[in-house]
């Protein structure tokens, strides 16, 4: 699993996740993903087309980050899953606290709204 | 401990001359052995005089094998001297015997002993699950490179040549006592590791005994249930039943906790032991949005250890033949009905159980046609990383379901079989829970 850092100094934070977001994976990147989510209390964007699979721990960090954020009225965006990827984020309900989104412009602009 | 016997001293010289050259070299020319029988003899006297401290085994304790009886005892008294207990034995099956039934920590012995030769006896001791940590020094005249590599290969700890050096002797006993002690902690630490898994894996037992025991009952009527439950470690994150609520209505459940192991399961025994009792307050057990609502705000994850679970609760009310159900974020069921091409996934929408404080979920419905089965199951089911590295997808886990014999019993047991088969390994990344109803 990889964490890769495109963006930590704006007005938002943009990262890419790449890999299998399983109990392994999510082990390897929990506490940067963390860091760089939840912790900055701005926006974060996601960019998750390189992730191949998600399970119930991956969620869970999502779903933990978009708390933390949402408690400062921030908001959590995942950019472009993969369409197996999608479904387990739809099927979680998580759509009601993330922005799932293939555009980053109108995701952006949903979390300003 | 036994008493060392006191070795008794040599009484005529001549005898004590022959012992002096055989233990300290007899080889030099008459000048040099004058001289090394000066020193020996006076390293004898020294050797032979009663040790000043105790003859107690307050530093350990050692087996002397050696048909030379001079020579042992020699050793005994450097060996006594410095503090350590000292036994003997003249034979090797008998010192084997000794070291089995006493608590010696290092053993001296002769390569060369009558009967059972000291490289036997060594090779017998590695063998020997008792004998095999006890550390041996093996003692010899004979010289030669090509023995002292076979005495190491054999197992011994080191090796003494004859005539030896007492500082030499002390030095190498000290090092195999060190070795020995680190040896005895080292074993006295797996010895607490063991123990402390036995504990452990005892009680994971015991917990998994529990969670068995919780889970539901096949019946036969009105219609048919059968199940499968597989976790993937010990103890599962999954877990499911069902039960009459009144004698219309059937409730039907599957949770999966994020994760698996004991922190998984806890919270699982915990959710279902509450719908199982209909403890949620203000919850009409009939309708599962209400049940999916107040689960929801009786476990939010931050009171959970950040764990949330998914949750498919459906109510079947035999009157109407209706199925009412609802979902946390949980997969769809599958409904196959006589005749359709393809499965209903009986899906609704709703967040993770624990996610979110208030958040929303709906009941769907559908009707239930005689004929009909219906699958509920986790996710483990069907995430499975296939050997070309893509992911099986639910719905080719519809399709092999649908593949199942529409006129025979539901056999779920070559459901497992093409999952394992799938995966090429009969270890699951995840559990796997998987309830079958045939109506």
């Amino acid at each position: 699993m990889e964490l890769k850092v495109i963006n930590a100094e704006g007005p938002y934070t943009h990262i890419a996740l790449s890999g299998k977001l399983d109990v392994l994976g999510v082990g390897e990147i929990e506490n940067k993903f963390i860091g760089y989510t939840a912790a900055r209390k701005k926006n974060a964007l996601v960019d998750i087309s390189g992730v191949t699979f998600m399970g119930s721990m991956g969620l869970r960090i999502f779903l933990s980050a978009a708390r933390s954020l949402h408690l400062e009225k921030k908001s959590l965006i995942l950019l472009n899953p993969q369409p197996l990827v999608k479904e387990v984020l739809e099927t979680s309900g998580i759509g009601d606290t993330v922005i799932i989104e293939h555009d980053a412009e109108s995701a952006l602009n949903k979390a300003k709204a | 401990m036994e008493p060392s016997p006191e070795p008794k001293r040599v009484s005529s010289a001549g005898s004590r001359r022959a012992h002096l050259d055989k233990v300290f070299g007899t080889t030099e020319a008459a000048p040099a052995r004058r001289l090394r029988s000066a020193v020996g003899r006076q390293l004898f006297e020294y050797v032979l005089e009663k040790p000043s401290g105790t003859e107690t085994a307050s530093r350990g304790r050692i087996l002397i094998v050696d048909h030379d009886r001079l020579s042992r005892e020699i050793l005994a008294r450097n060996l006594q001297r410095e503090g350590y207990g000292v036994e003997f034995e003249e034979e090797g099956t008998r010192a084997l015997e000794r070291l089995r039934e006493g608590n010696f920590d290092l053993a001296l012995w002769e390569v060369e002993l009558p009967g059972l030769s000291g490289l036997e006896m060594l090779k017998r001791a590695r063998n020997d699950a008792v004998l095999l940590h006890i550390p041996v020094v093996l003692l010899s005249e004979v010289k030669d490179a090509e023995t002292v590599i076979r005495c190491i290969e054999a197992g011994a700890d080191d090796y003494l040549p004859k005539p030896f050096n007492p500082a030499l002797l002390k030095a190498r006993i000290r090092a195999s006592m060190e070795r020995k002690n680190l040896r005895d902690q080292e074993q006295r630490l797996l010895g607490r590791i063991k123990a402390y898994q036995e504990r452990i894996s005892g009680e994971l037992a015991d917990a998994t005994t529990y969670l068995m025991s919780l889970l539901p009952e096949r019946l036969r009527e009105p219609f048919t249930t059968d199940w499968r439950f597989i976790p993937s470690s010990e103890l599962g994150g999954d877990t499911f039943g069902y039960h009459w609520i009144d004698e219309d209505h059937f409730a039907l459940y599957l949770l999966d906790v994020c994760g698996h192991g004991v922190g998984a399961a806890l919270l699982s025994v915990t959710a279902l032991n509450v719908i199982r009792s209909h403890a949620l307050s203000g919850a009409d057990f009939r309708n599962p949005s209400e049940v999916l609502r107040a689960a929801n705000q009786v476990f939010p994850m931050e009171r959970q250890n950040n764990r949330y679970f998914t949750l498919w609760y459906g109510v079947y009310r035999r009157s109407t033949r209706t199925l009412t159900y609802g979902s946390g974020g949980h997969p769809p069921a599958l409904l196959f009905e006589p005749g359709a091409a393809a499965p209903k996934k009986l899906a609704a929408r709703g967040m993770m159980v624990g996610g979110m404080p208030n958040s929303r979920y709906t009941s769907q419905a559908c009707e239930i046609a005689a004929g009909s089965r219906l699958f509920l199951f986790c996710d483990g089911v069907y995430e499975i990383t296939l050997p070309e590295g893509r992911m099986y997808t639910l719905d080719e886990f519809a399709g092999l379901l649908g593949k199942l014999p529409a006129d025979a019993p539901v056999d779920l047991d070559a459901v497992v079989a093409q999952i394992y088969e799938l995966r090429g390994s009969r270890e699951l990344e995840d559990d796997l829970s998987l309830i079958a109803i045939q109506f």
